[in-house]
């Protein structure tokens, strides 16, 4: 604070006395002149706006005499003293107690030496610099707070001037690419790491003064592949003066790459819930199937317990019926009679046909499981169907392999089975144009699949779900018991097999065996 | 023993039919009314094999399902009594039987099994099988 100054050649030698009378009077800071015994010779009004005190009061007066605080009298005396001793110009740091309360003022005390070099006065010149020592006190501590959040935070800051060279960058920053701080400085950022899209955002935000904001910018160190991807918050913060120009740019990159991974990694395991919740869903789904099947074939085994029971007490009833139509029949010559009695006979075997197929339903039947060649099998059904079919100019085509593996079933089993669709078909194709059954066998890896494909009318969508149920016919009265699908269908499945069907109304219906092979080699 | 059956079968042969059912046992009766044998008829398996110890038939229709002794239980005593006549079991019930049959035809018993209902056709069949073809006398 303390300024030289061998004053001889003063500048101010060629303003005119009274001029500089003026100046003091209009002066803003207190302009006083005092002599060797410390008294006031001169002092501007100024003084009066700080003190309190009118000017007129200082007249002659020693700074002593004028009721000041005996510190701040000390220190200005002691000053005067060193300025009259020395001739040396000195500035002195005061507080005072005012009107206006505590006020620091600076006061700069001047030699005057008369021509002929003599020291007889000192100027003294006092400013109340309050304002400007807590501006600087603020602005001191701002920077200092400014220093140390810059030192010490883990975002990445840099400050550049308007052509993004380097001005200064924090730790954080040069310790991102393994340098000093000092390294960058005076580099330009795009020639260190050129990127011609992100200088178009820089140079957006020095055009523009508003900032910009990026998140999870994906980066990756041109020098350090071995990184991987890393991801970045950037903000681009224009650095404006008072005017408003921009004068360069704090840059501040935050690594969000963990947050990053670990929101992808929320996201993997939100698609993996998603995954296993449609796996769950698709289970739940069968085992809704599978617990309407369970029911399905618990109310057969029912069904087929009570149709069972039924049956077999209505075989000794109808034995006898049988009988003894048949010998009122040989007996009866009368054919009005006879007629009714035949009639009777018929229906009377269809009701042993229809307790027949009942009783095979409902229980499984208890010979072993063999070895069957399934061509004989075909052949037999075929050979007991063929002249019916013949009769009523049904075509059946058959399409049987040679070397037809042998499969696991019952002989007898397996012929129902086929006898059963067989006939199924004949009546499906009887009021068709063209009547053709096929009858064909494919092998697949372990089964044999048997087709009996018709040219029929087809199974209408609306009753496919329901053909495998007993007693459901969709022949007229007297034509089906119903029970022929059903039969197949449980037979099929005693023998480990499936029976499927493809249906199309106007079509033709294809059911479809799959009976195990004896031996998946063979 | 083997004159008398001679004398018998020159006569008429004598068919035993054994059912707790009216009608079973009248199926037989009804059916092989025009044939030259002589039907008689038991409601139990105890009469059948009273009738069969006094008559000798030679053809014997056997329920298996009934009150007091079953069938298979009649097969083994009508093995004391009349082990060469050809026994014929017609049921309702095979498959509730099987392992009785089977345990029966391991234990040396012969029968056949057929199972009901049998019209009269597969009757006669059955009787001409064991008899042969009926003669005409006239």
């Amino acid at each position: 604070m303390h300024e030289s100054g061998n004053d001889t050649e003063r500048p101010d030698r060629g303003i005119p006395e009274s001029e500089l009378r003026t100046l003091a009077e209009n002066y803003p800071d207190i302009v006083a002149r005092l002599d060797r015994a410390h008294r006031h010779l001169y002092i501007n009004p100024a003084v009066e706006q700080l003190t309190g005190i009118s000017r007129e009061a200082f007249a002659g007066k020693r700074i002593a005499e004028l009721g000041f605080p005996d510190q701040a009298v000390a220190i200005w005396e002691a000053g005067l003293e060193r300025v009259f001793a020395a001739g040396r110009s000195e500035v002195l740091d005061i507080r005072l107690s005012t009107p206006k309360g505590e006020r620091q003022i600076e006061s700069r005390l001047v030699p005057e030496f008369a021509p002929g070099g003599k020291l007889e006065t000192v100027l003294a010149i006092t400013r109340d610099v309050t304002e400007r020592r807590l501006t600087e006190q603020a602005l001191h501590r701002t920077s200092d707070i400014l220093e140390k959040v810059f030192g010490s935070i883990n975002v990445l800051l840099a400050y550049m001037d308007r052509d993004f060279n380097f001005l200064k960058v924090n730790q954080a920053y040069a310790e991102a690419d393994q340098h000093a701080p000092e390294f960058f400085v005076g580099r330009n950022h795009f020639e260190l790491y050129p990127n011609p899209e992100n200088e178009s955002l820089f140079r957006q935000v020095v055009e523009t003064g508003e900032p910009a904001y990026f998140f999870e910018k994906p980066f990756v160190y041109a020098e350090h592949p071995e990184r991987g991807v890393t991801y970045w918050d950037w903000t681009v913060q224009p650095v404006k003066d008072l005017s408003g120009r921009v004068e360069g740019v704090v840059l501040s990159l935050l690594n969000v790459t963990d947050k990053v991974l670990a929101k992808q990694r929320v996201e993997v395991t939100a698609e993996e819930l998603r995954r296993s919740n449609a796996a769950l869903q698709a289970t739940l789904t069968e085992l809704n199937r599978t617990q309407q099947q369970v029911i399905q074939s618990e109310k057969l085994a029912a069904l087929g317990t009570l149709a069972a029971g039924v049956a077999h007490e209505l075989n000794n009833p109808l034995m006898g019926v049988m009988n003894y139509v048949a010998f009122a029949r040989k007996r009866m010559k009368d054919p009005e009679v006879a007629y009714p009695l035949e009639r009777a006979d018929q229906e009377l075997k269809r009701i042993r046909e229809l307790l027949r197929n009942m009783l095979t339903f409902a229980r499984p039947s208890t010979g072993a499981v063999t070895s069957v060649d399934l061509a004989t099998v075909l052949a037999r059904t075929v050979a007991l169907v063929a002249p019916d079919f013949r009769a009523r100019q049904i075509g059946l085509a058959q399409e049987i392999p040679e070397a037809l593996p042998h499969v696991l079933g019952r002989e007898g089993r397996l012929q129902q089975i086929f006898l059963n669709l067989l006939l199924n078909a004949r009546d499906a194709v009887e009021a068709s144009a063209e009547k053709r059954v096929t009858l064909r066998a494919r092998i697949t890896d372990s089964a044999v699949a048997v087709d009996v494909q018709d040219t029929g009318v087809g199974i209408p969508e609306a009753i496919q779900g329901r053909i495998f149920d007993p007693f459901f016919t969709t022949k007229p009265p007297g034509k089906g018991t119903g029970l022929g699908l059903s039969v197949v269908q449980s037979a099929v499945s005693e023998l480990g097999g499936t029976i499927t069907f493809a249906s199309r109304t106007g079509v033709g219906t294809t059911f479809t065996v799959w009976v195990p092979k004896a031996s998946v080699e063979a | 023993m083997t004159g008398q059956r001679k004398a018998r079968a020159i006569m008429s042969k004598r068919v035993l039919v054994i059912d707790d059912e009216q009608a079973a046992r009248e199926a037989f009766v009804y059916a092989l009314d025009d044939e030259p044998y002589a039907i008689e008829t038991a409601a139990s398996g105890e009469e059948g094999l009273i009738k069969a110890q006094a008559q000798r038939p030679d053809l014997i229709f056997l329920d298996l399902r009934m009150p007091g002794i079953d069938g298979v239980e009649t097969l083994r005593r009508l093995q004391v009594c009349c082990a060469e006549v050809p026994v014929y079991i017609v049921t309702g019930f095979r498959k509730e039987y099987v392992s009785a049959l089977e345990q029966a035809a391991r234990d040396g018993l012969t029968f056949e099994v057929t199972d009901k209902p049998l019209d009269d056709e597969q009757i006669r069949a059955i009787t001409h099988t064991v008899f042969g073809p009926p003669k005409t006398f006239d």
